[in-house]
């Protein structure tokens, strides 16, 4: 009974517009009290959840990322994504593409790829005549990458959820080797895209021109290599690498781009802090409705109906996928991650699956969740900014849909694919 | 997620104290913000350059980022910039439509007003005990809760007297 109405409140309040977050907090109010327990709970369970130290590096990361995107970087990215790929069918398709993989590494958040791509590359592509569909639907799903890219903080996220025993240089390992197949994968879709469309080609730049931009834009690339070599060497923490990537930031666009002024930085703070106030706020009260899923031992119900439901590992992963993929399209990345992993984790560590592996895999699908209505933020980032309705988009974008599909197949059943790099790193 | 239009406040002194609130709550949590970055940058440097890793730290900065997530949060109220489910709202007739964001903001009012007086409780019932690590009083650590509660009460309490036209989630729609 208590079950039914932790999830039965928090469906209706989703269902009648009440905000993520605050659904979670209402739905755990109202468990807390007909299970009769005090409803400081609340409070406690909420606080303990945004204060904690594994926390310190999203914001962190956040304001990292909003410096670098208003202090220059990503059009640095975008010149060197230009000169590599600019020329291939689809020239901004595929710059959109490669672009959001470079700032991913710098941001390691969807949202902020897809508004710092989104906004340069959208009307660039608009104004060169590829149609506004396929613009957002390519910088849409491109920011898809950036989520398995090291920095990204859902990973740091899922690490905490997880009880904090999961590596994070082990998951920031685990996401490069996927996020190039995904790259690869909607570089292929947008390249057919483009040839049915009919799209122009942009000429080669020369070799000297890539030299260039990539002498540009290697202070941004540089943080990438000092945030997942830090970590991985095990020099420093995730935490203090994201205070490294704030500092870092700070003088790249201050000192070197020369991008930053007073009032831009004012801009970062305010900006950075509305972020995570949104993003800190879901993940405490979902973590208030975990604990409280804890408490009706949830996770253990799920892993006997799991295993009774799917005898084997291929039929576990499935039965996993479309439920994680089912919640994600109406529940954010971060209030997914605290809810579902104290879940399905048991589930995967019961018939076999690497913690780290399932850490790419929920990241994947939650990711696709972020481009699927009726929840899905970076869909309406994209959709704002390139001005198109979200039901059009959606009639244009079920080949960038199938192609992450087809790579998510991919790593729930190839592990080598996420494995092999933390491994051989070693 | 920022905000793409002009935030609609009522008229007069209610007005002119909302906006006001609005604008200190936004400088408290970009202060947190910059606050975090810098006692965490000042543990990095402490712990690789002095050799000396100062135990002020951690706790200062969970206690910047308690104040920067709620603070933030109460302007998004202010702002409507939470995330939300708004396909039943888009359909539905524009009185349902409005009945169902009043209902929104009333939850959120309610949950606001929860977290201020019990988030004021717990910093009574620990304001004797003090922070390991700094000489402040634990209770300190709920004050942001607490606060930042009662400012999204107050918020939600403004967005149902005076709406915004189009939430910034639905502008996407238009």
């Amino acid at each position: 009974m208590d079950i039914a109405i932790l999830f039965g409140a928090f469906a209706i309040l989703l269902l009648l517009g009440v905000p993520v977050g605050f659904s979670l907090a209402a739905a755990s109010v109202a468990a807390i009290v007909a299970m009769g327990l005090p409803p400081m709970v609340l409070v406690q369970q909420m606080t303990s959840g945004i204060s904690s130290t594994a926390m310190i590096a999203i914001p962190l990361f956040i304001f990292a990322g909003e410096l670098m995107m208003r202090g220059g970087i990503s059009e640095r990215l975008i010149g060197l994504a230009s000169a590599l790929v600019g020329h291939l069918r689809g020239g901004l398709g595929q710059v959109n593409v490669l672009a959001s993989a470079f700032f991913g590494g710098v941001s390691g958040s969807a949202i902020a790829d897809a508004s710092a791509i989104g906004g340069t590359m959208i009307p660039q592509m608009v104004a060169r005549g590829f149609d506004r569909d396929y613009a957002v639907n390519v910088t849409i799903t491109s920011a898809l990458v950036a989520l398995m890219v090291p920095p990204s903080h859902n990973m740091i996220l899922y690490s905490a959820a997880g009880g904090g025993g999961i590596s994070i240089a082990d998951l920031f390992a685990a996401g490069i080797l996927p996020a190039v197949v995904m790259a690869a994968a909607l570089m292929v879709t947008a390249y057919l895209i483009a040839r049915k469309r009919g799209y122009a080609v942009e000429p080669f730049p020369g070799l000297a021109a890539v030299v260039r931009r990539f002498i540009s834009a290697s202070p941004g690339l540089l943080l990438v290599v000092l945030v997942f070599g830090g970590v991985r060497a095990g020099i420093f923490t995730a935490v203090e690498s994201a205070a490294i990537a704030v500092v870092y930031a700070v003088i790249i666009t201050v000192a070197v781009y020369r991008r930053l002024g007073w009032k831009d930085f004012k801009e970062c703070c305010a900006g950075s802090a509305h972020t995570t106030g949104i993003i800190l706020f879901m993940i405490g009260a979902a973590s208030a409705f975990g604990w409280l899923m804890s408490y009706l031992q949830v996770p253990a119900a799920a892993v006997a109906a799991l295993k009774a439901m799917a005898g084997t590992k291929v039929m576990v992963l499935l039965i996993m996928n479309v439920i994680l993929l089912a919640l994600s399209t109406f529940m954010d990345m971060g209030p997914k991650i605290i809810i579902c992993t104290p879940i399905f984790l048991p589930v995967a560590k019961a018939f076999g699956i690497d913690p780290v592996q399932f850490g790419v895999i929920m990241m994947l699908n939650g990711g696709i969740g972020l481009i699927t209505p009726p929840i899905g933020s970076v869909l309406f980032v994209g959709s704002a900014i390139g001005k198109v309705p979200v039901g059009q988009l959606m009639r244009s974008i079920w080949p960038f849909y199938l192609a992450a599909g087809v790579v998510l197949m991919l790593v729930s059943y190839i592990p080598f694919l996420s494995l092999w790099l933390p491994n051989a790193m070693k | 997620m920022h905000a793409t239009q002009a935030v609609p406040a009522p008229t007069g002194l209610a007005g002119t104290l909302l906006t006001g609130l609005s604008h200190a709550a936004t400088v408290l949590a970009a202060i947190g913000m910059v606050g975090m970055s810098l006692a965490e940058g000042w543990q990095v440097f402490a712990r690789y350059v002095l050799n000396d890793s100062p135990g002020w730290t951690e706790p200062l900065t969970l206690l910047f980022m308690t104040t920067t997530a709620l603070m933030g949060a109460a302007v998004a109220v202010r702002r409507e910039m939470h995330f939300r489910f708004i396909a039943l709202a888009q359909v539905a007739p524009p009185r349902v439509q409005a009945l169902l964001n009043a209902f929104a903001r009333l939850v959120v009012l309610a949950i606001g007003a929860a977290l201020a007086i019990w988030g004021w409780d717990l910093m009574a019932d620990n304001w004797s005990i003090t922070m390991p690590g700094t000489a402040l009083p634990e209770g300190l650590n709920y004050l942001p809760l607490s606060l930042g509660g009662a400012l999204i009460a107050l918020f939600a309490a403004e967005r149902l007297v005076v709406p915004l036209p189009t939430p910034d989630h639905m502008v996407v729609e238009d």
